[in-house]
């Protein structure tokens, strides 16, 4: 008889129940996109901010100061301490493999340029250069970790003898990609001239290879830029790490803080110092949680308000249903039978809208990640029966107070149709 | 007269209807006012985001720099001039550099600053205690160990000008070239070295075409002595983040006003639909169609001008709130959002009468009446 009670009301109040259905998918769809959005907007705003270049520098332990003043080294090229090139891929082999999108290593010389009357800056550096990993192979260089660097003509292959010329040198030699110079008593061809709105538009970019054979020191690195993706900071990431006791110490590694990463590559790097660098990695946390936080919390009020449509539209189908609650009761029905069909029929509505909209807002939401960023989102499973959890607990409580208002009244009052 | 009374019998017949079923008036309203508010708090947060974000943005530091041509000096005249150009949310510090020798002989780069211009423009600066006493120094982390190291730490010279600052442990420590320097006091480095200022940094905030104008500006003052650079840095990142941010929160906008006008629109549907007793009751007594056309479309578009008002309050207060929590400063209302909201309203409402109402059209008032 419940069962044919059922069957038969979504049989013969196809349209009411349809444009409650359709309430509850829109509702339910609305929940699932924005929450997947939001969930991983963080994620996917991480990997903008990764356009401010390197959040993280690592240098020699015993180096000596930098001495550069407006992009020109004045530092005597044989002073300080470097690095050995082999020992840097150690970098990809910390806990933290996957968050370090790139990493350049940078050594500086001074070096003679036919046609220029002072010495010029010579930075060697990767391009794009292939690393192999034990399974896979990483590029990396100054295209990840500098992405604001523009070249016109080509970039140099990273074991060319090709070197890019800042622009504004490039203007003083009246050089063009493609030329032949002559550095250090070799000659060199442009790839291409770079420019980049710094100090590096009056010097030569070469590859590392070059720069170390000029200098006469191989396998040679001054310092390195690296690019990770990190976790906002917070108040735990900003204790020293030797202070920790070796509890604390593992739940500070294994969260991705700019000071933990630094903190893992300075152990996976002989003689290395690693440190965040502060403009980018502190202004990028505040950056990320504003963004995520504003994600947050409209997925919040897209969810309040999904959760208030619904019940306005449960609140309304029920309302309207007081004459057959009367007439159920009067025919007999206790207040249990007649609650437990109207939640029966709210349920299956609630299970069916939650599924559909699940469906749909998944749709919305690849569609937003396409569209906005260029790659898509990951709905999670989980997500699934959260939805179909909310949208029964949204139709039920939508549908809890006007059940409970209609029971109120005296059934022959309602079937009379004097209830107000 | 005639007309009069249609007029009080049409407005009793509203009122009533709002009065008598204060549950279903009060539903719909309630769906109508979520709408309003939804679109409401989205629209002004998207109105907002840029100005909210580039505050944000500006906390990166220099988005531009003005640096002297050659080996030339910016004169101090016209780096007031650029001080005096900007807005009140604008900072232009200046810097002078020089590479002095310590007590043994080792090259440290020293700066010359204000600052108080420095502290505003670079908050990311982890400075133990900004100096504030005459030849105190700002000495970068690194560069402080090695001045410890020296017999006499405190000693400075350049150009065999000899100087003595007291580093009272107030270091600078920034990850990135700052650590290898030490920070003057501008006026105290000019008068031990002559050396003048050669840079400018500039912070400026506003869209990135009020930046362009403001540095086409800077450019007039300054000349051909020096040149304006935006930090591409900066700039291209701040771009790229705020243009995806801003379509995400659009995106997010439409999809959620679409979406709960929608069910709204599902929601007051079914509500005109469910009082076809009444709209049969009515025409069986003698009612034109127009009449009650009339009737249940004023009710609904009524109800949707509350609703909208209503909204349009809620929400605003609801954007404030969002700013006010994510980013210590209230997101004002938009008037000009209003009437987008309302018309939308309007068009809600009007559809969700419309539809049923030809739905009901088409059917005798008798069949209606008899229940089927």
């Amino acid at each position: 008889m419940f069962l044919r009670l059922l069957y038969q009301s979504f049989l013969r109040q196809r349209r009411r129940k349809l444009l409650a259905g359709v309430a509850i998918t829109l509702g339910m769809a609305i929940a699932t996109a924005m929450i997947v959005v939001g969930v991983d907007v963080g994620d996917k705003m991480n990997r903008e901010l990764r356009s401010y270049g390197s959040n993280i520098i690592v240098y020699p332990q015993e180096d000596t100061l930098d001495v550069s003043v407006g992009g020109v080294n004045l530092k005597p090229a044989s002073e300080g301490a470097y690095l050995k090139e082999a020992d840097l891929i150690n970098i990809k082999h910390t806990f933290w493999a996957h968050n370090i999108l790139g990493y350049s290593p940078m050594l500086p010389v001074s070096v003679e340029v036919e046609g220029n009357a002072t010495p010029v800056e010579l930075m060697g550096t990767y391009f794009a250069k292939q690393l192999k990993l034990e399974d896979d192979t990483f590029i990396t260089g100054v295209t990840k970790t500098h992405p604001w660097w523009k070249v016109e003509g080509s970039w140099p292959a990273d074991d060319s003898s090709s070197v890019l010329v800042g622009r504004g040198l490039a203007d003083k030699l009246k050089v063009h990609s493609g030329d032949v110079i002559r550095v250090a008593n070799q000659e060199a061809k442009v790839s291409g001239i770079l420019s980049t709105g710094g100090s590096e538009e009056d010097s030569i970019v070469a590859p590392l290879s070059l720069a170390q054979s000029l200098l006469g020191r191989p396998g040679a690195v001054r310092r390195v830029y690296v690019s990770a993706l990190t976790k906002p900071e917070d108040d735990f990431a900003r204790r020293d790490p030797r202070s920790m006791s070796p509890d604390m110490l593992e739940r500070w590694s294994c969260s991705p803080y700019a000071n933990s990463i630094a903190y893992q590559i300075q152990e996976a790097v002989p003689n290395a110092r690693a440190e965040q660098i502060r403009q980018v990695a502190q202004n990028e946390g505040v950056l990320l949680s504003r963004i995520s936080g504003l994600m947050l919390l409209v997925t919040f009020a897209a969810l309040g308000a999904a959760v208030l449509a619904v019940s306005a539209a449960m609140a309304t189908t029920i309302f309207e249903r007081r004459k057959e609650i009367g007439l159920m009761r009067s025919l007999g029905a206790n207040n249990a039978a007649v609650v437990t069909l109207f939640l029966s029929e709210a349920g299956l509505l609630a299970v069916c809208g939650g599924t559909v909209g699940f469906l749909i807002g998944g749709f919305i939401a690849q569609r937003v990640g396409l569209a906005v960023f260029n790659s898509n989102v990951q709905v999670q499973p989980i997500l699934f029966p959260v939805i179909v959890i909310i949208a029964l607990m949204v139709t039920f409580l939508g549908s809890a107070a006007s059940i409970r208002r209609a029971l109120n009244f005296d059934p022959a009052v309602v079937l009379r149709g004097d209830a107000a | 007269m005639a007309s009069t009374s249609r007029v009080q019998m049409f407005a009793r017949l509203l009122m009533r209807s709002a009065v008598m079923r204060r549950g279903r008036t009060l539903t719909a309203l309630l769906a109508m006012v979520i709408a309003a508010a939804v679109a409401t708090s989205l629209s002004n947060l998207y109105v907002d985001i840029d100005s909210k974000l580039t505050t944000e943005f500006r906390k990166f530091g220099a988005n531009a720099v003005v640096i002297a041509t050659g080996n030339n000096s910016l004169a101090p005249e016209s780096i007031a001039r650029i001080q005096k150009s900007l807005g009140p949310q604008d900072i232009a510090v200046p810097f002078g550099y020089l590479v002095a020798k310590t007590a043994s002989g080792k090259p440290v780069v020293v700066a010359g600053t204000e600052f108080a211009g420095a502290k505003r423009l670079n908050g990311w600066w982890s400075v133990t205690s900004w100096p504030n006493t005459p030849q105190s120094a700002l000495v970068g982390e690194r560069a402080f160990t090695v001045l410890n190291a020296e017999s006499d730490p405190g000693l400075l010279t350049f150009n065999g000008r000899q100087i003595r600052i007291s580093n009272a442990g107030t270091t600078v420590h920034t990850g990135g070239a700052e650590d290898s320097r030490i920070y003057m006091a501008l006026p105290e480095f000019v008068a031990w070295s002559g050396v003048q200022p050669s840079t400018v940094e500039l912070a400026i905030s506003g869209s990135p075409e009020s930046v362009n104008d403001t540095l086409n500006r800077i450019r007039v003052i300054i000349g051909n002595s020096a040149e304006v650079r935006p930090v591409r840095q900066i700039v291209e990142a701040e771009t790229k983040v705020l243009g995806k941010t801003r379509s995400v929160l659009l995106l997010s906008t439409i999809l959620i006003a679409v979406m709960v006008a929608l069910c709204v629109l599902a929601t007051l549907t079914s509500s005109v639909l469910e009082r076809r007793k009444d709209f049969a009751v009515m025409k069986a007594i003698g009612s034109s169609q127009t009449m009650l056309n009339a009737i249940f479309l004023t009710e609904s578009l009524l109800l949707a001008t509350l609703g909208a008002i209503l909204g349009f309050v809620i929400g605003s207060g609801m954007a404030a709130w969002i700013g006010r929590a994510n980013f210590h400063a209230a997101v004002m209302p938009q008037i000009s959002v209003f009437p987008a909201v309302f018309a939308g309203s309007l068009l809600i409402a009007f559809l969700s009468a419309v539809v049923p109402l030809h739905i009901l059209q088409k059917i005798q008032p008798a069949v209606i009446l008899k229940g089927e």
